[in-house]
């Protein structure tokens, strides 16, 4: 018997990947952010093996295709890694490359090096999805928030927000920008900033120190954005909280946060309009996005769930 | 094909894309007579260790026996060079493979495999998970450059990197190193030795927590144990530490003593080894000591 997802490479991205759901039934697609210093393949790797081998408990996974996204944590600014973030979900979410799902002398490699394989698919039928769900880790939270942002911008510079909350007006924005409706979920996210990441972050966990890099850590631009008040989080919180007052309805404005309770990496806390945080006993900064058999709250957290509201007007 | 074979050839992708094929173009441009011997051993290496992870998926039911083959067989002249550069490379990187490596370049890919493992479709998700994070290891410019010159370089070129005489590494160099990231390979000065050692050591470390994970987990079967011992040995010639845990520790020192003269600060309260004491812990990991819990399974079985 097999896992229920395949791993598959993400063409044109290198390191990032896919698990693909080999049921018919699957409708969502989880993209996975990493964070500062992290990567795809060691930051969520316990959900690599825990989506298959849990689902009997945590079923949505089954009806799920899972992706990493892969990125350069460490010398890009924030804001151009979001535009890559952005592109990146938009070439998967609702419609994703055809060339992921299907082995055939086209689209995959494979082929040319075993010959007689052609045609193969992971599952019957084209895809298309109808959920979204964002999950970030640290920098990673930060980036699928500045996304969001950018997304938003866009559309009010084209003049395409509803002026009116008509329900007719936002499904039709939603159809045209479906990111606006995901449901996300972040681990210890770094919006209020951060203390120390990196593999300053990494010395810490292995050894319970931290500062010793922290006078040379401005060589690198994305620490410098995550310095607590820096200004490019400060836009991101401004702008999230400003669009959230504008438009309620956008579910990915409205973020879960999860922080260990032994974090000691990144400033604790939340956004006005968010949910108030979960705190997750015994887990740091590291580990708190990682499920385990004995904790496996990330399992059940991470999961489309639109949000609840009075009235959808 | 039936549907178990199409998910095998799925399940192949990966390994030609993410692994095999970049790894072949590499030792195509280092057969060239401008290629580094020291870079040639290493891909050569990199090469087994692929043969190795093959071998594990075909035993677990993960890849094709016959897609393997045929995979093998188109690649053969490259992943097994008929003059090998140095035939020691499999006796001192790959003890525990040896026998398996030395039928391979005979063309026996995949003698009998049946008796190792029995659950088959329990172990996939582990194999899938073990594989994504090797993939990684192996891609990983940095890492793959510490190893290199831990296990290839000379003893004058170890002591000009690393030696009391070397001027102090600066800390924000090595910082600078680390933005180095993907498959392409780096100098090697001493700033993307000590750089290439901490990703490094960030690998071990997350193999190492899947091993104890599985462990501590009273559902795991002793079989999965197994695997999970033949995934280390499958990458443990990267760090080598039977021939190399004296090099490798060196740099661990040094790492541990610049801390601690950061650290100088008289009301901080802290072992003095404390870097050390988490590496030696990692080291006895990767040297395939058993754990207590590990022993107490086996004794129990």
């Amino acid at each position: 018997m097999f896992p229920t997802h395949c791993l598959q490479p993400f063409p044109d991205s290198p390191g990032s990947h896919a698990l693909l759901s080999q049921e018919a039934s699957t409708d969502t697609a989880i993209i996975f952010v990493h964070g500062f210093g992290g990567s795809a393949q060691k930051t969520w790797r316990d959900f690599h093996r825990l989506i298959d081998e849990r689902a009997d408990d945590y079923k949505w996974w089954k009806d799920s295709d899972v992706f990493f996204f892969q990125y350069d944590s460490v010398t890009k600014p924030i804001a151009v890694t979001a535009h890559h973030l952005l592109s990146f979900v938009e070439a998967t979410f609702p419609i994703p490359d055809p060339r992921l799902f299907t082995l055939d002398g086209n689209s995959s490699v494979a082929v040319q090096e075993i010959k007689h394989i052609k045609d193969i698919h992971v599952r019957p039928g084209s895809v298309k999805y109808k959920h979204l769900v964002l999950v970030g880790h640290s920098e990673g939270a930060v980036l699928i928030r500045r996304a969001i942002i950018e997304k938003i911008k866009l559309l009010r510079e084209e003049q395409r927000l509803p002026a009116q909350r008509e329900q007719s007006d936002i499904d039709l924005l939603l159809t045209t920008a479906p990111i606006l409706s995901a449901s996300v979920v972040l681990f210890a996210p770094a919006y209020l900033g951060a203390s120390c990441s990196g593999w300053t972050g990494l010395l810490f966990h292995l050894s319970k120190i931290g500062s010793f890099l922290n006078p040379i850590l401005n060589y690198m631009a994305a620490y410098v954005d995550l310095q607590k008040g820096s200004p490019v989080l400060q836009s991101i919180k401004e702008d999230t909280e400003y669009f959230a007052n504008a438009f309620g309805w956008m579910d990915a404005l409205y973020a879960k946060s999860v922080f260990g309770d032994a974090d000691r990496i990144v400033y604790l806390g939340e956004y006005k309009h968010d949910p108030p945080p979960t705190f997750v006993k015994g887990q740091d900064h590291l580990s708190v996005c990682k499920p385990k058999m004995g904790y496996q709250y990330p399992l059940e957290i991470v999961r489309y769930e639109p949000r609840r509201r009075a009235s959808s007007a | 094909m039936n549907r178990d074979e199409e998910l095998q050839a799925l399940n192949l992708n990966f390994l030609v894309t993410e692994f095999l094929l970049p790894e072949i173009n590499d030792a195509m441009r280092e057969t060239r007579p401008s290629g580094s011997r020291r870079r040639g051993a290493q891909l050569q290496g990199a090469l087994f260790e692929i043969f190795g992870w093959m071998y594990l998926g075909v035993q677990v039911g993960y890849f094709h026996r016959q897609h393997a083959t045929q995979l093998l067989k188109e690649h053969y002249q490259t992943i097994f060079p008929k003059k090998l550069m140095d035939d020691s490379l499999i006796r001192n990187l790959f003890p525990e493979l040896e026998p398996i490596l030395r039928r391979a370049i005979k063309g026996d890919f995949f003698p009998d495999m049946t008796a190792d493992f029995r659950e088959q479709g329990r172990l996939g998700t582990a194999f899938r998970t073990a594989f994504v994070l090797g993939s990684g290891f192996a891609r990983d410019s940095l890492a793959q450059g510490f190893s290199t010159t831990l296990n290839f370089a000379s003893e004058a070129f170890w002591v000009a990197l690393t030696g009391e005489e070397k001027s102090k590494v600066a800390p924000d160099q090595i910082l600078l190193a680390l933005n180095l990231t993907g498959p392409a390979p780096v100098a090697v000065t001493a700033e993307t030795l000590y750089a290439g050692f901490l990703r490094t050591l960030e690998h071990m470390d997350a193999a190492r927590d899947l091993f104890v994970e599985c462990e501590r987990s009273d559902k795991t079967s002793l079989e999965e144990l197994e695997f999970w011992r033949r995934v280390r040995q499958l990458q443990a010639w990267r760090v080598n530490l039977r021939d190399r845990k004296v090099r490798f520790m060196e740099v661990a020192r040094k790492v541990n003593k610049e801390v601690i003269s950061e650290l100088n600060t008289p009301d901080l309260k802290y072992e003095p080894r404390f870097f050390l004491i988490k590496i030696e812990e990692l080291v006895n990991y990767w040297l395939g000591e058993a754990t207590d819990r590990s022993r107490e399974r086996t004794a129990t079985a």
